[in-house]
Order: C-alpha cells, then structure tokens, then sequence
C-alpha cells in the first residue's frame, strides 16, 4: 500500500466528487473544501499487478500468468490522483476550484500484456493482435470558476475551467498485429500507430507546455418529491504547444534482420541498425489532448426518515477522445470520445443513512472503467460547520484484497463560515 | 478542527518512514532474427577479379581476368645522358685583332717649314724638293685606351702598314714602338722606299710582352723625295700609320672587353639505343639542362638544337648570362621540352644524307660586354655540359632486334585460396591468352612456362596444346605490328588469342600461375616500315579463366576468417542463435564454426559438422524446392571472442554426377537469437 500512502505526500487540494454525490446542506454563507482522492480501477487486472509496480521485485512466470487469466481481451487500466481546493460562497453563488490533476488511461490488449509479459518467444507462428491499444498520461492544474443561478424553476450552474498542461504521453495504436516466424526468422509487424509527447525539454511538475478550457453545465430541478440532476463536468481540451512531439508509423514493416553481405562477418554494432528513426516519423505540431469529461444525470428522492435521509440513483458517461494533431469534427469528437475514453456506462444508486454523529453514504454502481459491480462508502463526520468525509468507491476490493481489481479513497475536509 | 489537523499530522508521521516507489522487474524471452543475408554464387566466390557470367538458360560461368604480362620497351627509347661536355680555355682563344692609326697630312707638315705654306700653298702645283730628315725624332702617340689598360700576351704579332698619299715618295723611314711605362721598345721597323700613293707593311712578334694602353711610336727618321717634276699640292693628303695587334693570345689583360665570341661548337651528338635505329621521338615530359661554369666575370653562352622543334620552330636557349663563378657549382639553365619533336636524322643538307639516333647541336660561348674595365687571364676557362632526361611520348623509326625476357614469375590466384576439396571435377575450363601488341613492330612471343601451381599441396600442371593443337610451351606465336590511324593515335593493336581447355589446370584448385616469356623484337628484322612505340600502350597480355559451373565436387571446402565484436549487455542473455539456411543449391554441407581470441587462441568449437541439407533436385539434377536447415548454436562461450573461423564443406549432390550451377539458386541465411531481456531496474 505504499503508493497509496505516497498521495498523502502530495499537497492536497480539494475537489469535488462526481461519480458520487454528496449532498451537502450548505448552512453558512461561506464554504471551504479540500479534496484528495485516488482511483486505480482495472476490468481484469488485480491490485497485486499494481503492486508490483509500486512495490517493485522480481514478477515470476506464476504472477504473469495469473495476470494473464485475470486478463480480458481489452485490458482498462485508469489511474487518477487529484487534489484540489474550492471556494464557494452561498451567497454570492459562484465559487472557485484549484485542482491538481494526474490521470493515466490505459487500454492494452491481451496479446500486447502477453508480448510484454513474456516476450515473443512462446508466440513463433502466432499472430498478436495489438488493436485498439491506447495510452494516455496527462498531468494538468484547473483553474475553475463556476456560477449558479435560477431560471423559473431549474437551478443551473455553470462552470469555466482554464488548463495548464504539465505532461503529455500519449500512444494510440488502432489496429495492429505482430508475426514472429519459427525460430525468429521473420518478424512481420503491422501498425496503425501514432504518439505524442509534449516538450521533452521543459519537464517540471507545474511546467506549462499547454493550455485550455473545459466547460461545465448542471441543471437541477424538481418534480414532486424528486429532485433530478442533469450535468456535464470537464467538457474540454488542452492545446499543447507546437513544441510537443508527433510521431506516426502506419505501415507494414518485415524485418529479416539486418542485411549483410557477409553474414559471418556480423558483430553487434549491427543491433544499432535497429533504429526507431527509420519506422517512425516525427514532427514538432500541435497536439490536442482531451480531458475525461463527465455525462450523466441522476435522481434523487428525499426522505422523511430520521435514518434514511435520501435514495439517489443515476447514470455516468465519460467521454475522452484520443489525442490528435489534426482537427475533428464536432460530431465525429463527440461519438468517438465515449467509445475511446475506455470507460462504459456506470449505473448507480446510493442512499444517506444518518446517525448522531455520522452519515454513512453508501454506493451500488455497475460499469465504469473496471465494467463490473462497485460497492462504496462515504463516511461524512461532522454535521454543521465543520465536516470530514472519508470514502471509497470500491469497497468490495479492500475486502479482496491484493485481488482487488479497483481501488479508490476519497478524503474530504470541508470548513463552513 | 484541531483535532482533523491533529489526526492528519499523525497520519502524515506514521506514512513518513515509508520509502520511495520502487520499480519491478521481469525476464521476457525474446527471439527475433538479427542478420539476414541472401547469398547467390557471386556473394558465395567473393573474390573481385571474378566476374560471374550466365548463359540463355541461366547456367552460371565464372570467368577470371589476369593481367600477366606489361611489356613496355621505353627504357630503350628513354633520353637519358650527358653530352657536348666542353672546356673552353681563355688560351686557345684568339681575341680580336686591334688596329689603331695615326694620320699625318701634307699639309701639317708644309707648316712645320718655315715659309712653306708661302712657297707651297694648298691647291697650287709645285715641283717639291727633296728633303732629308723631314721627320725626325717625332713621337706619335698611339691610344689603345679604348680596348685595354694592360695586356701580356703569350702570342700576337704588332703590324705597322704605312700607306703613303703624299704626292711624292718618301723614304729611309724608321719607327720604333715604345712603351711609356718602361721605356722598353717594342718593335723596330725601318721601310727604305715608299713611292707615292703605295704602302709598306712589317709586322714584329710580340709574343710575350706587354702592352700598354698608350703606345708611343717614335719615327726617327723619313726623308721627303724629290717630286718628278710639278705635283698637285692637297693640303689633306697624308701619311697613314696603321698598327694592328693581331692573333692576339692573352696571357693576362685589364681591358674594357667588347663583346666577342670566343667558341663555336657546331655539331651532332648520336645517343645509344641499342639496336633501334630511330628517327624521331615525341617527347611526352623532360628536360634539357645546360650547366655551365666560368671563371670569366662576363660570360655568355647561346645553345641551339636545331633538330628539337616544338610547332616548327627549334630550340634556342637565348643568351644566358653566365654569372663569374666563386666555386666548383655549374650554374644550371633547365629548359622544360614538353611536346617537343626530336629530329633525329642528322643536321638539316648533312653531307651524306639524312642518318639515325642523331641530333645537331649549336654551341656559342662569349665575353659579353660590360662597358667597364675587367681583368682576365689565361687560365680563365668555361666549362659546359648539357644534360637530357626526356621521356618520350612516342618514337619512329626502327626499333631494333632486341630480345627480351619476361619472367619467370608467379602471380597470386586468389580465387581458389579460400578453397580445398578431396575431390573436384570440371567438365570444361577455357583458357584464353590475349595478346594486345600496341607496337609498331613485330613481335615474337615464346611462352617457357604456364602453369598452375597449389601451393598447399605442392601439386603443379602445365599447359597443353591450343587450339590448333601446337604445344603452347616453347612455341614462337608471331604477333604482327599495330598500326596507327593516319600516322597518329588510336592505335590499332593486333589482338593475339590462344586457347586451351583447363580444366586440369584449375581442378588442382591452384593458388599461383607461374609465367616465364620471350618476346622477340623485329623477328623478321626492318621490314621496310617505319615502327613506333607508345609507352603508354605497351604490349599487354592477359590470362581469362572461363569456368561454367558444371562440375562435380567433393568436400569442396571454404574457409573463412571474420573479425567479431560482441560487446556485453549485461541486460541481455543469450540463450541459443538459431543459423536458418534456407538452401537453394544442390549442395549438402557441413559447417565448422570455431571462436578465437585475440591470440588467435581457440575459445570454443560453436558448431562441429553441422549438416546443411541439398536442397530438392529432379532427375536433370535441377533444384526443384529449396531445403531449410535449422542449426541451433548453444552452450558457446563468446567471451573475448575476436575472430571466427568459418569452414563450409559442399558436395554436390548426387556426389557422382554432374550439377549445373544457375544464377538463380541461392542460399537464404538468417541469424537469429533467443535471449531474455529483463524488463525493468
């Protein structure tokens, strides 16, 4: 659990919640949060292939291969760390967020794991499918204002956010395979591959080499005694600058080994001839990456009972298109970003179960980027000014242990004056 | 609040003693092709004198080209002597003879009487009287000044000519000549009767006295003859004393030289080719060098090679100033004769008729002048030589009877040297002798010895019989002249061929050919046709080895030595290479691999008799279907491996019959490896 506890270490800024929502009673004028949360969610892979690459060590033919079983034909891995700090002032009715954010989205396909895992040896005469395999590594600060208002009986708040980009990595690999011949001969690789990284030469963790907008809409209203959400979170992109690197290979490429004359007269200068420079080209451009941003809507039914306050239900959409270096079209952005965020309809339902001192939230969800059942929990201490919220989204892997296949933790400090 | 901040500062304590993410690590087995070389026969026989050739079916012929024989004869023609060596001494020189005269008129001496303009005016006719003693111990001063200061001669004679214009004679005349430094006499000359309108010449031998510059001459005595009755008296008649110092020998003098040539050298100079009788060389590159040394202050020399003309005008080396020499070193004029024709017929209208090998030379020396006062004596000389190095373009006439040998000598044959076999069996071999004689002259050649040698197994065969069925040792082949295109280049060169079948020559695999040749020049002596030769088109003879591959062989071996670099990866662990031939000739194989180190120490035997497998043959015993063999090389040692050694033995399969060889069979090798990486760390 180390690199859980390497979060902490980060500065922690607060931001708020989306895949669950937390209603909380505003009762002050003024409101305070500061948010920390974590999500590593995979659909196959466990938290002991995580640990690995946190806790380091040798990883033994029996772990790859039980990686490999726990492994689907399309293999989501997403990794968010976020902190961020908001602002809000009831009154007034807007408010201000500082976020750090860090999100890794990754697609692999199972020979690709496979090809990684164990190398192209056990693989002669088989072809790899490395199809649809993207990764995306972002690291972005967001400035966010948002606003509320009222018009007839929706309530509606709107959102502007201003991007620093920091980082960029990203490889999208849409159709692929790999051939490798009886005893190496031969390997015949085909790839529809492009990459992008941002300036290698301005590397710092608050460098600015990008910027951009995302936008937020949510409309609330009631009907009866339901109280129905509609909202669009992070709706945006960052534009890296043109000194950002483009690479892209589309070809079919044979390789033989290096041609010699003399095929005894070979020594291993001849393995510098294996050189990316002749596979791949490259380009200084400027590249658009996309933040996942957030559809949904959900409904809420409050509650008579002392115990049970509210019951809550929902659906959540993320949409991230692949980065590109060349313009889309809006409808083509807006189709292709669902299917290329790697995550699938998340449907949930939770409720507030309230005691004395503290509010137990819990959470059925089903989809997401790990495509199976979650159960989370939000503790909220403190009922008034002061409140401390500690949660997670899965808390059936904590349970699992190193076999959990997700893990999330949520920590929440919120001061009302 | 305290107590949030309370519970996050304790937490942030118990997570601080945690230490840095650390990264995982893990072998991945790798196979992936590393090298990959399609070899046919050309890449097989590497050799670059080697040209591979290939018939309408694609039957594949090797054919190897050598040059065996440059014979070029420019060291006959080549210029490369001393000549017109010549000492030119001040005393075998006679210097130009000095006349100066002194003019006494009638009239002076009317005046010297007294009365006698009065009695004997200018234009009247007289009758003059005879008068004794008319001169008498008068001096007249002679002025040589103007040649010399001082001169000592070894040889010269002193010539007094008195040429009498008076209207009368004159008689009983003496002279004496003195010089005014020593008072000493030089010469006496007495001249009894001189009749008017004639004149008296004596001369004295001076040999061996000197001179000065003002001579005085004192005429002690002349009597005036009585006229024959009434002369015309002319004011301007008069005596005329000439004194001339001739075939003058210098023993020493200071003198005001003028210039004065003091040698002539007119003549031919014959060089030594030998036999050849030539009549005319172009020169490609040289020089003529005249070298000369004088001892005189003021020394000129002019050379002339009226037979060296470049575009129709001769040779001149103008006048070179010859600076007085303060050493033994000849000072050197070097004239560069490129393009040049030498004419080596003789001087221009020579009695006799035009001739060979022959120049003509013009040779001047001189004392230039200076306008001022130099001292020179006899033992002053000047010294010269002319020195040729030309090396011609070409040369015309008749190049001789010469004989000359080639060899015997043996030349590399690096085709076979990577080879060996227990047996081999060529169906044909052709062996073709080209001869290209660029000469202008007939050429006999008589080849002593051609033959193949193996070194290794000391095996050697010799040459048989050509194609017309002649033994090729010992034969003399006529090999007519070449001829030029209108009497200039091209040349075209008479091509001689001689053909054998080799195969046994070449079936002992053979490393060396040895030659031993002679070529006679003019075999058939002058043909009445005038012979050139070109150095740059010599008679080239060369040996073509035409070889189908159509053959048996049995453990036909190569051996190769190739230098390796395999730097450690430490990251990287070789398991096993794969060596995957994918074979398209009719051979099987065995294959040795053996690592040296840098002591040419063996490391380790990688691959022993490793079988490489015929590819598929039909019953015409052409590959139908390539054969892939795997060998898989493990358990090798490369460390400090610097060298391997490679040996592939073939034989032909079916090993008794015959196999042709096409171009398109070839062999695919790939090299690849096994090897884990680790990931990670």
């Amino acid at each position: 659990m180390k690199w859980l506890i390497t979060i902490i270490l980060i500065p922690n800024f607060v931001f708020s919640q989306k895949d669950t929502t937390i209603l909380l009673e505003n009762v002050n004028k003024n409101l305070v949060k500061w948010n920390t949360e974590f999500n590593f969610t995979t659909n196959g892979l466990n938290q002991s292939f995580l640990n690995s690459f946190t806790q380091g060590g040798d990883i033994s033919d029996d772990i790859k291969n039980q990686w490999l079983d726990l492994s689907k034909e399309s293999n989501t891995i997403y990794f968010e760390l976020n902190n961020s700090i908001s602002y809000q002032n009831n009154i007034k009715k807007f408010g201000l967020e500082i976020a750090d954010r860090n999100i890794i989205n990754v697609s692999v396909s199972k020979d690709l794991l496979r090809l990684a895992l164990f190398g192209n040896y056990n693989y002669q005469n088989k072809n790899l499918n490395i199809s649809n395999t993207n990764i995306r590594l972002t690291r972005f600060q967001q400035y966010k204002f948002y606003y509320d208002f009222k018009h007839k009986k929706l309530n509606i708040k709107t959102g502007l956010s201003y991007l620093i980009g920091n980082y960029l990595t990203s490889y999208n690999i849409k159709s692929g395979n790999i051939y490798t011949a009886n005893y190496g001969s031969m390997i015949d690789i085909n790839y529809d591959m492009k990459a992008y990284v941002s300036d290698t030469s301005n590397i710092n963790p608050f460098a600015n080499n990008g910027n951009g907008v995302a936008y937020d809409l949510i409309i609330n209203f009631k009907i009866k005694d339901f109280e129905i959400e509609a909202y669009m979170y992070d709706v945006g992109s960052i534009k890296w600058k043109t000194s950002s690197i483009a690479y892209s290979a589309d070809s079919t490429f044979v390789f033989s080994g290096v041609e010699v004359d003399n095929i005894l007269n070979f020594n291993d200068s001849i393995l510098d001839e294996y050189s990316n420079n002749d596979i791949f080209t490259n380009e200084n451009s400027k590249v658009t990456s996309y933040i996942p941003g957030q559809f949904g809507f959900y409904v809420t039914k409050n509650n008579n009972n002392k115990k049970i306050s509210s019951y809550s239900g929902g659906i959540n959409f993320k949409w991230q298109p692949h980065t590109s270096n060349k313009s889309e079209s809006f409808s083509e952005l807006l189709k292709n970003g669902f299917i290329e965020s790697n995550y699938t309809p998340l449907i949930w339902t939770s409720t507030t179960y309230e005691t004395k001192y503290i509010d137990i939230i819990p959470k059925f969800s089903f989809g997401g980027y790990s495509n199976d059942l979650n159960i989370g929990t939000v503790l909220r201490i403190g009922k008034k000014e002061n409140s401390f919220l500690l949660g997670t989204y899965n808390l059936e892997d904590i349970i699992n242990g190193e076999n959990a296949k997700a893990l999330s933790f949520m920590l929440q400090f919120i001061k009302q004056f | 609040m305290k107590k949030y901040i309370l519970l996050l500062i304790s937490f942030l304590n118990i997570i601080s003693c945690q230490h840095d993410l650390e990264n995982p690590n893990w072998d991945i087995d790798v196979i992936m092709p590393l090298a990959h070389s399609k070899m046919n026969i050309n890449d097989l026989l590497t050799d670059t004198n080697l040209i591979v050739n290939e018939d309408n079916q694609g039957l594949i012929s090797l054919v190897f080209n050598q040059d065996f024989i440059d014979l070029n004869i420019d060291s006959i023609i080549r210029i490369d002597t001393v000549a017109d060596e010549e000492i030119h001494k001040l005393d075998s020189v006679t210097f130009e003879d000095i006349t100066i005269s002194d003019t006494a008129t009638i009239g002076e001496t009317i005046s010297a009487i007294p009365g006698g303009p009065i009695l004997f005016p200018n234009g009247n006719t007289n009758t003059i009287p005879s008068i004794l003693g008319i001169a008498n111990q008068d001096t007249i001063n002679i002025d040589a000044s103007q040649y010399f200061n001082t001169m000592t001669l070894y040889r010269g004679y002193l010539i007094v000519e008195i040429i009498n214009n008076y209207p009368t004679d004159i008689s009983n005349i003496s002279l004496s000549l003195v010089n005014p430094s020593n008072q000493n006499i030089l010469a006496n000359f007495s001249f009894p009767l001189i009749i008017s309108g004639e004149s008296a010449l004596d001369s004295v031998d001076i040999g061996g006295l000197t001179i000065d510059e003002n001579i005085i001459g004192i005429l002690n005595n002349m009597d005036l003859n009585a006229s024959n009755g009434a002369v015309s008296i002319n004011y301007n008649d008069a005596i005329i004393t000439k004194i001339t110092i001739s075939d003058i020998g210098l023993t020493e003098a200071t003198a005001i030289f003028p210039e004065q040539q003091l040698t002539e050298n007119l003549k031919e100079h014959s060089f030594n080719f030998g036999s050849a009788q030539l009549q005319e060389i172009g020169i490609k590159e040289g020089t003529v060098s005249v070298n000369v040394l004088s001892t005189l202050p003021n020394g000129k020399m002019i050379y002339n090679i009226p037979s060296l003309k470049k575009n129709g005008v001769s040779f001149t080396s103008g006048e070179m100033i010859v600076p007085q020499a303060t050493s033994n070193n000849v000072t050197t004029f070097i004239y560069n004769f490129e393009d040049y024709v030498l004419d080596l017929t003789g001087e221009d209208g020579r009695i006799g008729g035009d001739t060979i090998n022959t120049i003509y030379t013009e040779a001047f020396t001189y004392i230039d002048s200076t306008g001022i006062l130099e001292y020179i004596n006899y033992t002053d000389s000047f010294y010269s030589y002319v020195e040729f190095d030309i090396t011609p373009k070409y040369a015309k006439g008749f190049l001789g009877n010469d004989t000359i040998q080639f060899g015997p000598e043996e030349i590399d044959l690096s085709f076979f040297n990577k080879m060996s076999a227990s047996n081999i069996d060529l169906v044909l071999a052709n062996l073709n002798l080209s001869i290209n004689n660029f000469f202008g002259a007939d050429i006999g050649l008589q080849i002593n010895d051609l033959s193949t040698i193996n070194s290794k197994t000391g095996q050697t065969n010799q040459v048989g019989q050509d194609q017309n069925g002649n033994n090729i040792i010992n034969n003399i082949y006529n090999i007519n002249r070449a001829s030029l295109s209108n009497n200039q280049l091209p040349i075209i060169p008479f091509n001689k061929n001689i053909n054998v079948n080799s195969d046994e020559l070449l079936e002992i695999l053979p490393d060396r050919i040895s030659t031993e040749a002679t070529f006679y020049l003019n075999p058939n002596s002058n043909q009445n046709t005038q012979d050139f030769v070109y150095p740059e088109f010599p008679l080239e003879a060369s040996i073509e080895i035409e070889i189908p591959l159509h053959f048996i062989a049995e453990d036909l071996t190569l051996t190769d030595t190739n230098e390796i670099k395999l730097v450690d990866q430490e990251d990287i662990s070789i398991d096993y290479i794969n060596i995957i031939l994918n074979n398209g000739f009719p051979f099987d194989g065995k294959i040795d691999l053996i690592a040296l180190d840098e002591q040419d120490e063996i490391i380790d035997t990688i691959l022993n008799n490793a079988s490489v497998i015929s590819a598929d043959i039909n019953q015409n015993n052409e590959v139908i279907e390539n054969y892939i063999s795997v060998i898989k090389v493990d358990d090798f040692d490369f460390t400090n491996a610097s060298k391997l050694i490679s040996t592939c033995s073939f034989s032909t399969n079916p090993v008794n019959e015959y196999v042709k060889i096409y171009s398109n069979y070839s062999m695919d090798i790939t090299i690849s490896a096994k090897f884990k990486q680790k990931i990670g760390n």
